[in-house]
């Protein structure tokens, strides 16, 4: 279903025609040969040697043994690496550990060997002499000036703080003031495709294929690391198993690069479940202190939100979270008044890093779910009070004031929700309940930004290529991380040129090929990406017209012209528009909090059954109202918003990567669960259409706003079906049975 | 053992098979995602029945016909679920797909119109992190009618 403002698109158009990754055939065949498949002759295979506790110090390490091993190349430590030090926002993380241990799995030594099996007996034979340390495990004793320092600076990563009106006094004035304390848990991303690659070195020139969601930023890692200029090294990142934010930085294309150097063939690195597991990024667990104050009519009078958040032992994307958090701690609601702490701090757990939803997940379920407090105080529909106080285009942002751009369509994503059968008959569906099963409907609301925000000159490159015979290749980013982004570049350059979409030749992933575009992440990929593609065929466009050919355009002939003219190429760069009133905030806020011109927005009904014996809870039904200006490739946001829903759902019931005293205690796929096919209720995925005036064709990002409702909806459908009310995440059946014991009491 | 209506020899019984299938055959549709029988991502069928290849070694299944993605269809025509994956959106990054697309076949060899409670129960030893599973359940519906 499509509700909106937009006229519909005739099938003469790409733009808004459902339309199949380009990879889709490849895929299904198992023809597609992932990077860590590729095999290149005389390969030889690296290991990583890694530490097995969660702080400590390395105190001496002997590597003679493993270099005497059969079918060794390479042996390498940290005195190997020209500069030992990374790190895309703070360099705080050595390349290979030289002293301080900070996580469990950190690595000492690089192996590279003629097979896996001689490499993994070289790395086993390196000997490590370890100096374990406490373990800091706990966020807020982190911060005791007692507890060990993780790093130079203290265990304080970063604090922002921002207030807007006088917070106290409001709430002192409220009718109700919902004072909770809210805890979500550390989420893995489970990518299905582990992660590694293959690197080879020759004539002074890296290429590394791995998959990376920032082809850029992994081409200034390994440049940093190896002492060498970044057009030295190439990097090539696509197709990849799975991202969302895992992919975004680490240490795996430098390895490949320092193994390469030093045996002078390629090499393959294929990282295991368990390599992962324990020092791949997760979601960042959160402790939520929330106070929300409603009048009398539940409209929103103040928030005042701090968030202490477990960032674990090196900053990675840390920063950059929390400022996302601070600008969605009010959610999609309008209030004057509110203020946001928050602080990321340095633990010996998970290293918190980029993970879809991006720091908006952890706040949106503690203020939807103090709202749905508030509603009970009141004796109002929490639903209603939604309603009330639901952000609308020109508004000024609930916690920074600036104005909300005029694509914002929260309210009609609600309104279609609201209206959604799933809601509207959900009392006569609880009546229907049966044997053990209560029943119980629930909505969650969330808004999250697409792109970097304003003052961080987010931008995408396009190189477009016309050939003689009217061919048309054009080099595009971000890249595609699994959304298929490439369909959707190709169907707005159809559209730009107006040729079929099969005529349409893009590439992506590939620093030698694409300008530099960014990351895949953000909910950017097309906005920005897509804009930048829009840009450079305008571009190709504007050439043709000074040719003054007739029309119909003879494509050969205008390729055949512009390469004679050498004008054949074409590159364009796409800046996305900061926000246009900044309403209180000055330059110097734009830069600390970066807060966002474009918002999409998602609400979602949730109807669930809880078993009143086990505590054991069914998702029936979720159903998405996604606010995605226009549609480009509708199968793209219905396969975003369908995959959103369960990764959220996952967060909600069941995933919980847990720790003791920085141990992982859920390093494998036996231990730490995702949904399977069993646990997959119904979905129906609503499309709220709008024209985003600075996206492509209308379009604005929205792979990540879908993951963040579904938390609050199942919490407030657990609400209505029992009464208790969820504060820590996941709702496990042993929580929710615990919570209907302690409220029967 | 015969692999893809081919009939191969292995020197060596003690080893995995999904290292056989990638490493020796070259086949690499099937994939490692964990190495423990939990992701399914390296799904075969062994005569008929689908298999984490990670678990099985060469020597286990040495007297058997053994299926692997690249087998399901021919060289000309895509196998209809492959098809049906393309038409229905049922992949996105596609590491698992090969494994799924195995089970699916698998599944529809033997029972041609399965509920949908028969499509959950057989994917169940394939994770999906992507999709949320709805879209291969509307690709199997869509070959099962």
């Amino acid at each position: 279903m499509v509700i909106g403002d937009v006229d519909a698109p005739t099938l003469t158009r790409s733009v808004g025609r459902a339309m199949p990754a380009r990879d889709a055939v490849d895929v299904a065949t198992g023809a597609l040969e992932f990077l860590t498949d590729k095999t290149l002759p005389d390969m030889v295979h690296g290991k990583i040697v890694r530490v097995d506790i969660p702080h400590g110090r390395l105190v001496g390490l002997d590597t003679t043994a493993a270099r005497a091993m059969p079918g060794v190349v390479a042996v390498l430590t940290a005195s190997d690496v020209p500069r030992n030090i990374q790190g895309v926002v703070v360099p705080d993380r050595p390349v290979l550990i030289d002293g301080r241990i900070r996580q469990l799995g950190d690595p000492v030594a690089l192996v590279a060997a003629e097979t896996l099996a001689e490499a993994e007996a070289a790395a086993a034979a390196v000997s490590v002499e370890l100096e374990p340390l406490p373990a800091v495990s706990d966020p807020q004793l982190a911060l005791d000036p007692e507890s060990p320092r993780l790093h130079q600076g203290g265990n304080l990563l970063m604090e922002l703080h921002h207030e807007r009106g006088d917070v106290e006094t409001a709430l002192a004035n409220a009718a109700v003031v919902v004072d909770e304390v809210f805890h979500t848990q550390a989420q893995e991303h489970v990518c299905l495709e582990p992660g590694g690659g293959v690197g080879v070195y020759t004539n002074g020139l890296f290429t590394i294929w791995i998959g990376t969601q920032y082809p850029g930023g992994t081409q200034q890692d390994v440049s940093w690391a190896l002492g060498v200029e970044p057009d030295d090294v190439r990097i090539i990142s696509t197709p990849m198993g799975g991202a969302f934010g895992a992919k975004v930085d680490g240490p795996v294309a430098i390895f490949l690069a320092l193994l390469a150097k030093a045996t002078e063939r390629p090499v393959r690195i294929v990282l295991t479940r368990e390599e992962v597991m324990n020092t791949g990024t997760k979601r960042h667990p959160f402790r939520v202190h929330t106070r929300l104050g409603l009048d009398a009519e539940g409209g929103i009078v103040a928030v005042a939100t701090d968030a202490l958040v477990d960032a674990g032992p090196y900053a990675s994307f840390s920063p950059a979270v929390l400022k996302v958090s601070g600008e969605t701690s009010t959610g999609p609601y309008r209030t004057e008044t509110a203020s946001f702490r928050g602080r990321a701090v340095y633990t010996n757990n998970g290293n918190g890093g980029g993970f879809r939803g991006y720091g908006v997940p952890q706040v949106a379920f503690a203020i939807e779910t103090a709202i749905l407090e508030g509603a009970r105080r009141l004796g109002l529909d929490a639903v209603e009070v939604k309603r009330r106080n639901m952000l609308r285009p020109g508004d000024p942002h609930g916690l920074y004031g600036h104005i909300v751009g005029p694509s914002f369509r929260a309210t009609e994503a609600l309104d279609a929700i609201v209206g959604h059968p799933w809601w509207r008959d959900r009392e006569e569906w609880k009546q229907q309940a049966s044997g053990p099963w209560l029943r119980g409907t629930g909505i969650g609301a969330a808004l999250k930004g697409c792109g970097y925000g304003s003052g961080r000159g987010d931008h995408a490159g396009a190189r477009l290529a016309i050939g003689t015979d009217g061919s048309i290749t054009i080099w595009a980013g971000p890249n595609h991380s699994g959304t298929g982004v490439d369909a959707a570049y190709a169907q707005v350059a159809a559209d730009t040129l107006g040729r079929p979409y099969e005529d349409i030749d893009i590439r992506v992933g590939d620093t030698e090929l694409v300008p530099e575009s960014g990351s895949s992440a953000a909910s950017r990929s097309l906005y920005v990406g897509g804009s930048a593609v829009m840009t450079a065929c305008r571009e190709l466009m504007a050439r043709i017209d000074e040719l003054g050919l007739e029309a119909p355009i003879d494509w050969a002939e205008a390729g055949r012209r512009l390469a004679e003219a050498g004008r054949a190429l074409v590159e364009a760069t796409f800046v996305a528009p900061d926000v246009e009133d900044l309403g209180p905030l000055s330059a110097a806020d734009v830069e600390r909090y970066s807060p966002h011109r474009v918002y999409g927005s998602a609400v979602q009904v949730a109807r669930i059954e809880i078993n009143r014996y086990t505590g054991e809870i069914a998702v029936r039904g979720v159903a998405c109202a996604v606010d995605c200006g226009v549609a480009v490739n509708p199968a793209g946001v219905i396969g975003q918003t369908e995959g959103g829903i369960i990764q959220g759902l996952g967060w909600a019931l069941m995933e919980d990567f847990k720790y003791e005293d920085g141990v992982p205690q859920t390093k494998s796929l036996e231990t730490y669960l995702i949904p399977t096919a069993g646990d997959i209720p119904e979905l129906d995925t609503i499309l709220v259409e709008s024209e985003e005036e600075s996206g492509p064709f209308g379009a604005k990002g929205i792979a990540e706003v879908v993951l963040v409702p579904t938390a609050p909806a199942i919490v407030a459908a657990i609400h209505d079906a029992t009464g208790v009310t969820v504060d820590r995440l996941p709702a496990s059946p042993e929580a929710v049975y615990r919570l209907m014991r302690e409220s029967a009491a | 053992m015969r692999v893809n209506g081919t009939a191969v020899t292995t020197p060596d019984p003690a080893r995995r098979l999904l290292d056989f299938l990638r490493d020796d055959l070259g086949l690499i549709g099937a994939k490692e995602g964990c190495g423990m029988g939990e992701c399914g991502a390296c799904t075969v069928l062994v005569d008929g029945d689908p298999v984490c290849s990670c678990l099985v070694l060469v020597g286990q299944v040495a007297a058997t016909d053994v299926v692997t993605v690249e087998g399901i269809g021919d060289d000309h025509r895509l196998h209809p679920v492959q098809e049906a994956f393309v038409d229905h959106y049922a992949s996105q990054c596609g590491f698992c797909t090969p494994g799924v697309v195995v089970s699916v076949a698998g599944l529809l060899a033997k029972n041609p119109r399965p509920a949908e409670a028969d499509v959950r129960e057989a994917l169940e030893g394939n994770l999906c992190r992507c999709t949320g599973y709805q879209a291969i359940f509307r690709a199997v519906a869509s070959v099962a009618e």
